[in-house]
């Protein structure tokens, strides 16, 4: 196998764990904001 | 007097300038009669014969740079032309199913994995690995996300690589059922899900999620901050209430007249001689593999949450193949499916949220790409 190959899986790894991250925290930031801001019924 | 004097476009033409014309009608076709994706694809059509003719005007002529090739320098190489089509996606969609069941986000970074085993393979098959990088972002079924990562990383192929793109992105229907069916029981297939769609969310929240997503986003990947901050900025015009105008402007006038240059700009690339290739193939091959992995992915990622949570709160795991970015689509196909399998079971909620987790995910994907691969290349 080439050295690319090698690089890609390493890439891969970190890119996987890293977009879970991100998509993680977002959830808590969508769980949080909502918590702090719900919605009242005087806005409709 | 000779041929070439006389009708030099014609003595001048090339086989692989004919094959570009027939590829480039093939698509009109498409767009028009089959109607996949004709907003890109008819341009880039026209395009792709506008620059297989011989000695074109529209790429250079007397020394001169023509219209195409300064539109592609002044839009594509700058990528102000997938960022403002982002400021048209933003200022189209709604965040606020994400808050009805907020774990279906999590398909959107799950569904991204046919990104990163096309990467692999890519690598298999020969490309280096900044080509392969923008092989596999094929994936991420989000054209504008393709073309910037495919502009920064491998120039030589964003032809081929936004036409699969584009092309995949219209052929979901066709990609995705078999995958799931392969993957999921008739019983998976069948499972009701629980979905509060009559949860309101506050317009506070709205206003507050594209900014603070933007500001994560920027502060642990600067990288991912031009595709995710213009997604962003173009929801925040939506939600924000006193800009309808300019949200209007946003999906409508903005979308279709960036569209329209993106398409023809991008045929540009589309010459003979850079698009005729062995590549081009082997492209067009890894792209159904990027679909079908991130279906795969999507789909086997809900049976793992299923083994984790109450019966009553089971995920239908075809949703987890809206995880990607072709927004409405994947979603759509997805319901049909569900109303195939139990005329009553109406998934097309859930699969919106997963699908717009998917939009966020791709971004996501795109920036963390950017980063990673000039740091490894």
């Amino acid at each position: 196998m080439s050295i690319d190959f090698y690089k890609a899986l390493e890439i891969s790894a970190i890119g996987i764990i890293g977009v879970f991250v991100f998509m993680t925290l977002f959830y808590f930031v969508i769980i949080g904001i909502d918590k702090l801001f719900p919605h009242k019924k005087e806005e409709e | 007097m000779e041929l070439e004097q006389l009708l030099p476009a014609i003595a001048g033409m090339s086989w692989r300038n004919l094959i570009m014309i027939v590829i480039g009608l093939t698509l009109i076709f498409l767009a028009i009669k089959k109607q996949y994706e004709p907003t890109l694809l008819l341009p880039i059509g026209f395009g792709a014969i506008l620059v297989n003719i011989p000695f074109t005007a529209v790429l250079t002529q007397n020394g001169i740079e023509g219209p195409l090739n300064v539109f592609f320098e002044a839009g594509i190489a700058t990528e102000i032309f997938p960022l403002l089509i982002f400021v048209a996606i933003g200022a189209m969609i709604d965040f606020s199913p994400l808050f009805q069941r907020p774990i279906l986000l999590l398909f959107g970074a799950a569904a991204q994995f046919g990104i990163f085993m096309t990467m692999i393979l890519a690598t298999v098959c020969g490309f280096d690995i900044k080509q392969a990088a923008s092989i596999g972002i094929i994936g991420a079924a989000d054209g504008p996300t393709s073309i910037i990562v495919a502009t920064q990383l491998a120039r030589d192929l964003l032809g081929p690589i936004s036409v699969a793109a584009y092309s995949y992105m219209a052929l979901v229907p066709i990609i995705q059922p078999p995958v799931i069916k392969a993957l999921t029981s008739e019983k998976e297939r069948k499972i009701r899900m629980q979905f509060d769609a009559n949860k309101k969310v506050s317009r506070t929240t709205l206003i507050i999620f594209p900014i603070t997503v933007t500001i994560l986003a920027g502060l642990i990947a600067p990288s991912s901050l031009a595709l995710i901050g213009f997604l962003m900025f173009g929801n925040l015009i939506r939600e924000c209430g006193v800009l309808n105008s300019l949200s209007q402007t946003a999906q409508k006038e903005l979308a279709n007249l960036v569209t329209i240059l993106l398409g023809i700009t991008i045929a540009s690339t589309m010459t003979g001689e850079k698009f005729v290739q062995l590549s081009t193939l082997m492209i067009l091959g890894l792209g159904i593999v990027a679909f079908v992995f991130d279906t795969a992915g999507g789909v086997l990622f809900a049976k793992l949450i299923n083994k984790f949570i109450a019966k009553d709160k089971q995920i239908n795991p075809m949703i987890g193949a809206c995880g990607i970015s072709a927004f409405p689509m994947s979603a759509r196909v997805i319901h049909g499916m569900g109303l195939k399998e139990d005329k009553h079971n109406y998934l097309l909620m859930p699969a919106i949220s997963a699908n717009v987790g998917g939009q966020i995910g791709s971004v996501i994907v795109g920036g963390l790409i950017l980063l990673l691969v000039p740091l490894f290349a």
